[in-house]
């Protein structure tokens, strides 16, 4: 037993050693402009969505999902999101895929996090990529009314799309109460 | 013997084991409006530092030149600042980021000319750093480079010269521009056929311009000097 506790012990501090020696000798690839492999980007992706999964969960329900809420968040999105995470019926962002791992592209594959989970990342950000925490920039409200917006794509009625590009005439359109 | 390499087998299958459980069942904090802490900063940062060094150990940095350095300063000013730090703005820190973004007019930066073309150009993993390479030209990466290595110390004149603008008067007739020389730098209005007229002139070294306004009426113009509000001078309109 003594044998195999030191040998644990051995194997575990070896196991560090190498990282930390990797790591401090430049081995480590950091090069963001080679392609992320898919195991890597999906296993990345699971800790992430485990992450927020654990923390958004308990949100209460979100604003009502009427047209003029799912606009309003998407002034919002063509307004700031679109440079990383691609425009509704338009070719992928070119920018977003100079980030490693890359943006998601919203615009073209949707997303599989619920609102909820969508309006907590926009406030808080996701670590060790590119998507910085927004809560600086926009209020909570609107953080909602994105989320709206966000969680219904890729499938948007051409109405929405008309309406978003509109150029704004109040400055903020307030969340509609419940009918 | 045959203990000890059980044990460690084990320690070498269960802690790898053991850390892709802590990740996918979400333990590791996602959200990075938290400041990352002070160690792993420092064994990221030195990480990092280490794979530039050797990745862009046998690049050699072009000989800069101040009109380099301008057009460098001017991409930054364009394509950089937004997360890295105005060029002549007070200090500001980044909350957002995870890790954070390195504030470079405050900070200055520890790598060299060859190591920020590389970075810039390929971007650093797992960070809101992206590849560059695609969207600038080769002598537009050396110029940024030249020009953030020296961001701190940069040539009299230079800044004066990268925060240039110009303004259209509200009579749509004349044009305001700030020119630099070597010497001095000038507030110009240029008429409709092209005739600059010096409005007023600063040596270099008395101060920043950062930008002119035109008043609504164009009656005025505002120009600010080093940027800060109290700071705004009024000339009136020729």
């Amino acid at each position: 037993m003594k044998r195999f506790v030191a040998g644990f012990l051995t194997g575990a501090l070896g196991l560090v050693l190498v990282a930390l020696v990797c790591l401090r000798f430049g081995f480590a690839d950091v090069r963001a402009d080679a392609t992320i492999p898919a195991w890597l980007a999906g296993w990345l992706n699971v800790s992430a969505h485990a992450s927020v999964v654990r923390q958004a969960s308990s949100l209460p329900a979100f604003v009502p999902a009427t047209d003029a809420n799912v606009i309003a968040g998407g002034k919002l999105y063509l307004s700031d999101c679109v440079g990383c995470h691609g425009e509704p019926d338009k070719p992928p962002s070119d920018f977003g895929a100079t980030f490693y791992p890359p943006a998601p592209q919203l615009a073209l594959e949707g997303t599989r996090y619920s609102e909820q989970q969508v309006f907590w990342i926009a406030k808080h950000g996701v670590r060790r990529t590119g998507m910085s925490a927004q809560a600086d920039s926009y209020s909570d409200e609107q953080l909602r009314l994105l989320a709206a917006f966000i969680a219904r794509m890729p499938r948007l009625s051409s109405n929405i799309l008309t309406e978003i590009r509109q150029k704004p005439e109040s400055a903020e359109p307030a969340a509609e109460p419940k009918k | 013997m045959k203990n000890f390499l059980l044990g460690f087998v084990a320690a070498i299958v269960i802690l790898p084991v053991g850390a892709i459980g802590y990740f996918c069942m979400g333990f590791a904090d996602a959200q990075s409006d938290v400041a990352p802490s002070a160690l792993e900063s420092r064994m990221m940062g030195a990480a990092v530092h280490a794979a530039v060094a050797r990745s862009a150990a046998k690049l050699t940095a072009p000989i800069a030149d101040d009109d380099m350095l301008v057009k460098g300063g001017k991409v930054y000013v364009e394509g950089c600042q937004g997360c890295h730090g105005e060029l002549g703005k007070r200090s500001r820190e980044d909350h957002s980021f995870y890790p954070r973004v390195p504030q470079f007019p405050y900070t200055g930066t520890q790598y060299t000319e060859p190591q920020i073309y590389w970075v810039v150009k390929h971007g650093i993993r797992m960070t809101a750093m992206s590849a560059y390479g695609r969207f600038y030209s080769e002598e537009q990466l050396w110029s940024i480079a030249a020009f953030l290595r020296r961001i701190q110390s940069l040539p009299p004149g230079v800044a004066e010269r990268i925060l240039a603008k110009s303004a259209n008067a509200a009579d749509g007739k004349h044009l305001f521009a700030l020119a630099g020389s070597p010497s001095s730098f000038s507030l110009l209005s240029i008429d409709a056929k092209g005739n600059p007229r010096v409005l007023y002139e600063i040596p270099v070294g008395a101060g920043w311009i950062a930008s002119i306004v035109p008043s609504p009426d164009g009656r005025s113009l505002a120009f600010t000097k080093r940027t800060y509000i109290k700071d705004v001078m009024l000339l009136e309109n020729f």
